[in-house]
């Protein structure tokens, strides 16, 4: 706190004229900073010096900065050469919203349209069916549940436009398909694969094994007569 | 002829009818003035209304004028009178939303500045003044000013920006003002 020499009055702090010049005193405190002015010209004389730098710096503020334009500013971003292909290709097209929504909309349509359709047509499909009755010991199973089947089946979808050909509109049950040598011996697999699938659940198996065969262990013991392997071999040895 | 003569002096031949003393007396401290206003108001518009009633009242109290007295005191003291007459007026105003038609009236008799080519080039000149003083300042001090006056904040955020007590910050932009006030009455264009 400071005395005022020709008055005897308590003088505001600097502190106080700074909170009052801008305007962040309280209310109470500009009251009685006010009335003090009125009373002690030193203190306002230090106002009114302190209010005329505050208004040079507030003029240069004003005049150089306020009028400036807020500069553009360009960050110098480094180009990245290791872009990859998708995003070279496709970088423009994702860039836009509205073609990057049509560009997924049209590849989930052709998805679609593959798991509905996945052998191509509606015509396939039906001469796949007419193959199968017109042959039947190529029937196979309608879902493959092997790779092998699964193989065999789209050699047979190949085929069928050359069958469409021979039998069209004629009536004449197709002839049978010319398959090379391991796809006999697949198309076997098949035959027997389909046979075991068509045998009732229900059906009794027969056991392999008699039931009143000799067992191993005391078939020494039994009365024979079956021609044994290792007969075979001696009377082989002896012949010689 | 007037230039060499002291406030004291002027105000003695304004008394005696002489306009011209006192034209000189306005021409010396009209800045001084407005900066007070300004201070004291935080508003252009108003700072330049109070300080033309000032100076009117300082010419209608030519007579009341002690000699005892320092002239720049007697005048500052108007002005804070001045001001507080307008805050008070303004607040009434606000009050009675009367605001903008008064204002518009008082307006008519003031003269833009900037349309004066001898003021343009002295506000140049005394931005470079400025500048030099501002740039000269301790980096502390400097530091205060620049967020005060030109990011516009608060003690309480450049407090808390350079987390500083508040009454440091205070005492920082006084000494920082104080200490630019002392280097501009060294330059020629403000004389004290």
């Amino acid at each position: 706190m400071n005395k005022n020499k020709n008055i005897e009055k308590v003088c505001v702090h600097g502190e106080e004229i700074v909170s009052y010049l801008y305007d962040e005193m309280p209310a109470s405190g500009r009251k009685l900073f006010e009335s003090h002015l009125l009373e002690c010209s030193d203190c306002t004389d230090d106002f009114a010096g302190l209010s005329l730098a505050r208004l040079n710096v507030y003029e240069w503020n004003n005049n150089e900065f306020a009028a400036m334009q807020t500069p553009t500013i360009l960050i110098p971003y480094e180009n990245s050469d290791r872009d990859s292909w998708f995003q070279s290709w496709f970088g423009p097209i994702f860039s836009a919203p509205k073609l990057a929504a049509g560009g997924i909309l049209a590849a989930a349509a052709i998805v679609f349209g593959f798991v509905l359709f996945p052998s191509g047509n509606l015509e396939n499909n039906i001469s796949i069916n007419e193959v199968k009755t017109a042959h039947p010991t190529a029937t196979m199973p309608d879902k493959p549940s092997t790779p092998m089947v699964a193989e065999d089946q789209q050699l047979v979808e190949v085929k069928i436009p050359n069958l469409l050909n021979r039998n069209d509109n004629s009536g004449v049950t197709a002839k049978p398909i010319m398959v090379s040598k391991p796809f006999a011996k697949k198309r076997k697999i098949d035959e027997r694969v389909a046979a075991v699938k068509m045998t009732p659940k229900t059906k009794n198996i027969q056991p392999l094994t008699p039931l009143n065969a000799p067992r191993l262990t005391n078939f020494e013991d039994e009365d024979d007569n079956t021609l044994r392997l290792t007969d075979l071999i001696a009377d082989s040895n002896t012949d010689k | 002829m007037f230039t060499t003569l002291t406030d004291e002096k002027l105000v003695e031949l304004a008394v005696s009818k002489d306009s011209e003393a006192f034209g000189e007396i306005v021409k010396r401290w009209e800045r001084k003035i407005f900066a007070l206003c300004f201070g004291m108001l935080g508003r252009e518009d108003d700072a330049r209304d109070a300080a033309q009633e000032t100076f009117i009242a300082a010419y209608r109290n030519l007579a009341n004028f002690r000699g005892d007295a320092k002239v720049s005191s007697w005048l500052h003291r108007i002005a804070v009178n001045q001001c507080l007459t307008t805050k008070r007026r303004a607040k009434t105003r606000s009050e009675d939303f009367l605001d903008e038609e008064t204002h518009e009236e008082d307006r008519v008799f003031m003269v833009p500045p900037h349309l004066s080519p001898l003021r343009t080039t002295e506000q140049n000149e005394r931005l470079f003044y400025v500048r030099q003083a501002v740039t000269s300042l301790p980096t502390d001090l400097r530091q205060v000013i620049v967020m005060k006056e030109f990011e516009d904040m608060t003690f309480q955020e450049i407090s808390e920006t350079l987390e500083l007590p508040l009454s440091t910050v205070k005492s920082r932009v006084y000494t920082a003002l104080k200490q630019l006030r002392m280097k501009l009455e060294r330059t020629p264009l403000e004389v004290a």
